[in-house]
């Protein structure tokens, strides 16, 4: 709460630079880039089911992360951070799983097909459901942000195996196209940029208040229990 | 893969909407729950500056 009412500036000037940078990502899309020559106006999906996987993969990145930090420190607020940011990454992860399919099923014929990059993806999901789901079955709070902390560093072991799953075996799903000669360029290549950028300020955004909710419940459960000591409550 | 380059607008129309409506959601899912933590906290504050003044 007090970082939310602090930061009321930055965050402000965050969404104004995420709303200039999407709107501008919006425009390349459907006005600016030309259509695909194979795959029609359908692969116009790719420049943000690309970004959203992108994304996903920063959220499970930083819920790694949070995870180490909190077992090393036990400081509650790493876990705050991690599992907000789990939450943000299984936002994104299920458009992911939904867009993809979406995009599938005219250019494959099939909505969804037990391909190595689509059935990694699906891991990620659940292991990362997982993650959000274990706090709940343990006996205390900090035992469970432990139990989580867990799940965030060994699930994340998934997030390189979706990366390379196309390079690790022959799937279905398109090559990366930015490091492959004769992968993207000119206007295609700009636009996914420019909707990376977009969907990462969107990302920075949702978890910096995402993390503020967090802490706002933590205070109001140490108020609550202030409360109920000196007998203020009801 | 059938049809011309417009073919399948409609799979674009979807995912595109999908995308808004659930972001759409998930934010104003964020900012409810947010207005009725800070509410609950200014009202638990504004009880026990109560109580404390008796």
């Amino acid at each position: 709460m007090q970082i939310l009412k602090n930061n009321v500036l930055s965050t402000n000037a965050l969404f104004a630079l995420m709303f200039v940078t999407m709107t501008a990502a919006l425009f390349l899309v459907f006005v600016y880039v030309p259509t695909e020559a194979s795959m029609g106006i359908v692969q116009r999906i790719f420049y943000f089911h690309v970004p959203l996987a992108w994304v996903a993969f920063i959220a499970f990145g930083i819920v790694f992360i949070g995870s180490i930090l909190y077992l090393r420190s036990s400081n509650r607020k790493w876990d705050r951070l991690a599992h907000s940011s789990a939450e943000i990454g299984m936002v994104f992860t299920s458009l992911v799983l939904i867009t993809g399919p979406i995009w599938a099923k005219p250019v494959w014929g099939v909505w969804w097909t037990w391909d190595a990059r689509l059935t990694t993806t699906l891991l990620l999901w659940f292991i990362y459901h997982g993650y959000l789901l274990v706090g709940s079955f343990a006996s205390d709070e900090s035992q469970g942000a432990r139990y989580s902390a867990v799940v965030g560093i060994i699930g994340f072991v998934d997030v390189p195996i979706v990366a390379l799953s196309i390079v690790l075996w022959g799937t279905q799903h398109p090559e990366p196209v930015m490091s492959e000669p004769g992968g993207l360029t000119g206007a295609m290549l700009l636009t996914l940029m420019v909707s990376l950028a977009a969907f990462t300020l969107l990302f920075a955004y949702l978890l910096i208040h995402r993390v503020s909710l967090a802490l706002a419940a933590d205070e109001l459960k140490r108020l609550r229990q202030f409360a109920d000591e000196r007998d203020y409550d009801g | 893969m059938k049809g011309t380059t417009m073919d399948n607008w409609e799979y674009l129309v979807a995912a595109y909407s999908i995308i808004w409506i659930a972001i759409a959601g998930y934010v104003f899912t964020l900012s409810r729950k947010q207005k009725r933590l800070w509410r609950e906290i200014e009202s638990l504050k504004a009880r026990m500056r109560g109580k404390g003044e008796d």
